[in-house]
């Protein structure tokens, strides 16, 4: 499986603006989606390979729509990022317990998001 | 002769029969009591037996005096003589303590037999008179022998079952020692001291004062014989006699004053108080002396009871130290109470301090990552048409202008909280305000495509306000309104003239923020409006839906709307949208007029001088 669609969630319209910007240059597809029941329903619709998913996004919070997207044997395989603003252990355990494969904490550099969709284009490409 | 039927009768109804009653009474219910409540167990002879041996030596006497046979007897004048003084002793006797009388008096009686014996071994009493006064003085000697050993046995008995217990009230004590000075242990030793061999109690009743309740008091220690009713109710007139007056009682004869206390129940009695200083703090009541109640002397004289107040002096001492331990342990408990909440009010304290700063780090570093970003974008790609530099400028700018916002909020917030908040309130035109507003979120609607509309209402006067708060309010509700309302919504901001509702008859205004975004649902409508940590709930979803939405925003928009005593609440529909009305009144309203006075009466009042 080769990484060719995003989908960007996040009720911040300048977060999911930046993200989209980044990884266009990557020369990838981009869905935008600014809450989390339009996440899931884009990510149903779109079928990305993966998701950066925020966490706080009322009223229906990243890590559900993570949970959703997991259980939904059409989304097999799909990979999660969570995106938070907050990085402390409990909130991590929570966050982990919805099985999210990462979680990155903001305010994160354009650098560091190509290298993490690098890393897991290579991870998706070899599985 | 009298027949022995009419004597059994007699003693049968002692009550019809008070004068025979007075002459035999008291050793008549310490045999028959003795015998019927302890000879049964002990198997020395039945109740009958005692009583039957006690009517013939009675029926022996009274014929020694009468009969016939004894004429010879009678005219001795040696026998007039013994029977006649051991008559008059025994009646002294009996009157004077009630417990050896019977002994005695069948002594008198057998004395007289074998003297009128002795009469006939000298050939003066005939044969036939010999037979009915043998048997008269063999069941006498087995009754008084059998009544003897009858007495002894079981006072000895007594007195080693309460030597036993004062035993247990040692071993107790000696325990409870271990544990420190206790109202209970001072109690044990009291008994202990008043049944043991100085005062040889059959009872002892230790009373204290209950503090706070005038006239009512607690027992404390109840020891040895004292559930009898009669006991209960010597004890209870004794203790409060006590209470009153302050000082000792004596009960010689108890039964003098108490005639339901009969001698076998309790031939004396005495209390005494224990004092804290002057106060009465208690009582101690005792009464029997169990051993003598066999052997004589029954009663308690004054110099037992100067022996019971000396030692109650003793007793008062370890009791107020005892009452002393216990309010301290009290006041120790009461105090670690105390702390224990003070404690957890702190952890909670502690607590929602710490939430608060990761919802402010939380609000803080959203447009700080968008500042981040951009800038970042801009360093790294630096082929990109001037529109988009010009774009990513822009929003560098907004989000340094709102994490500036966000900050004033904060400290906002914090001077409100400390109290130090002022308002600057003056007649401002709302509209501008709301010009100034729309001019500012215009920019955030358009790239949402959100229709943004004003809708206020003609000839509206001035509002009383401090326009850059009421500014504050507006900008706080807008964002909320756009980062709310998806893409192609609508977000209105109506004015209306009303009249307030808790001061009629006041002008005001109601200005409403409508959006269309997802709207709020009711459990989180009451709470968005708290600061953080001020929502009572164990209900995650509504933490969860406060957490997520507008940070300080809204609180301090009631702070601020509170300040200046309107009203903000919102009404919403969840997927219709919501609407967040707040009022405010206008110019020309007394409220603010009497708190210019207010304000300016007490300016004047600390420009004064001090006199």
């Amino acid at each position: 499986m080769s990484l060719q669609k995003i989908l960007i969630a996040d009720d911040e319209v300048h977060i999911r603006r930046s993200l989209e910007f980044v990884l266009k240059k990557e020369g990838y597809e981009i869905v935008l989606a600014e809450f989390g029941e339009d996440a899931l329903a884009k990510a149903r619709e779109h079928k990305p390979q993966l998701c950066f998913l925020d966490l706080q996004m009322p009223p229906m919070n990243g890590d559900e729509v993570c949970q959703a997207i997991k259980q939904d044997p059409e989304l097999e395989g799909t990979y999660a990022i969570i995106l938070t603003a907050r990085g402390q252990e409990t909130d991590k355990n929570k966050i982990m317990e919805s099985g999210v494969d990462e979680y990155m904490t903001k305010p994160f550099s354009p650098s560091k998001v190509i290298a993490k969709v690098q890393e897991i284009a290579d991870i998706l490409a070899s599985s | 002769m009298i027949p022995l039927s009419k004597i059994y009768e007699m003693l049968q109804d002692r009550d019809g029969n008070r004068e025979f009653d007075a002459y035999f009474h008291d050793t008549l219910v310490l045999i028959g009591q003795t015998a019927q409540g302890e000879a049964y167990a002990d198997q020395w002879s039945s109740p009958y037996d005692v009583w039957f041996g006690l009517f013939f030596h009675v029926s022996g006497a009274m014929s020694a005096l009468t009969d016939d046979y004894f004429r010879p007897v009678q005219e001795s004048s040696w026998f007039l003589l013994v029977s006649i003084t051991g008559s008059i002793l025994v009646c002294y006797l009996a009157s004077q303590s009630g417990a050896i009388t019977s002994m005695l008096f069948g002594l008198a009686v057998l004395g007289g037999y074998w003297y009128g014996c002795a009469l006939f071994a000298m050939g003066q009493l005939s044969a036939p008179a010999l037979l009915p006064m043998a048997c008269f003085s063999l069941t006498i000697c087995v009754n008084l022998v059998g009544i003897f050993f009858l007495r002894t046995r079981l006072a000895d008995r007594l007195v080693s079952q309460r030597e036993r217990e004062i035993e247990v009230l040692q071993a107790e004590d000696q325990y409870e020692q271990s544990e420190g000075i206790d109202v209970r242990h001072v109690d044990r030793q009291i008994a202990q001291t008043a049944m043991g061999q100085e005062l040889k109690a059959d009872w002892c009743v230790v009373r204290q004062k209950i503090q706070g309740l005038e006239g009512d008091e607690e027992i404390i220690g109840q020891f040895g014989e004292w559930d009898a009713k009669e006991i209960q109710e010597v004890e209870l007139a004794l203790s409060k006699r006590v209470f009153e007056s302050g000082r000792g009682e004596l009960l010689t004869h108890a039964s003098a004053e108490f005639p339901d206390c009969e001698v076998a129940i309790c031939p004396s009695a005495m209390a005494v108080p224990m004092r804290d200083g002057p106060e009465v703090i208690g009582t101690v009541v005792i009464g029997g002396k169990l051993r003598e109640r066999f052997r004589g002397d029954a009663r308690y004289q004054e110099g037992d009871l100067r022996f019971l107040r000396a030692l109650a002096r003793e007793w008062s001492d370890r009791i107020v130290i005892a009452q002393y331990n216990r309010t301290l342990e009290d006041r120790v408990h009461l105090r670690t109470l105390d702390l224990q909440m003070a404690n957890d009010r702190l952890s909670e304290i502690d607590r929602q301090k710490s939430d608060f700063m990761n919802m402010v780090a939380h609000d803080l570093r959203t447009p700080l990552t968008s500042i981040r970003s951009y800038a970042e974008i801009m360093l790294t790609y630096k082929d990109e048409p001037p529109e988009t530099y010009e774009e990513f400028l822009t929003i560098i700018n907004d989000e340094s202008v709102r994490l500036n916002g966000l900050i004033d909020n904060f400290l906002d917030l914090s001077r409100i909280e400390s109290g130090s908040f002022q308002l600057d309130i003056e007649a401002t035109d709302i509209s501008k305000l709301i010009d100034h507003a729309m001019a500012v979120f215009r920019g955030h609607a358009d790239p949402k495509s959100i229709k943004l509309e004003t809708q206020i209402e003609d000839e509206l006067p001035n509002i009383m306000c401090d326009g850059d708060r009421i500014a504050q309010v507006l900008a706080n509700l807008l964002s909320n309104a756009l980062k709310f309302t998806p893409e192609e919504g609508e977000v209105r901001v109506i004015v209306s003239a009303i009249e307030s509702e808790t001061h009629p008859g006041e002008p005001m205004a109601k200005i409403t923020v409508a959006d269309t975004g997802p709207g709020i649902p009711e459990e989180a409508r009451e709470t968005i409006f708290k600061k953080f940590g001020q929502v009572e709930t164990d209900d995650e979803s509504v933490k969860a839906t406060q957490r997520k939405g507008t940070g300080l925003g809204l609180p301090l928009c009631q702070e601020f709307v509170e300040k200046h005593e309107g009203r903000i609440w919102v009404e919403s529909e969840v997927g219709k949208g919501s609407q967040f009305h707040f009022t405010l009144f206008c110019e020309g309203c007394s409220l603010f007029q009497e708190e210019d006075e207010v304000q300016e009466a007490a300016a004047l009042a600390e420009a004064r001088p001090a006199s």
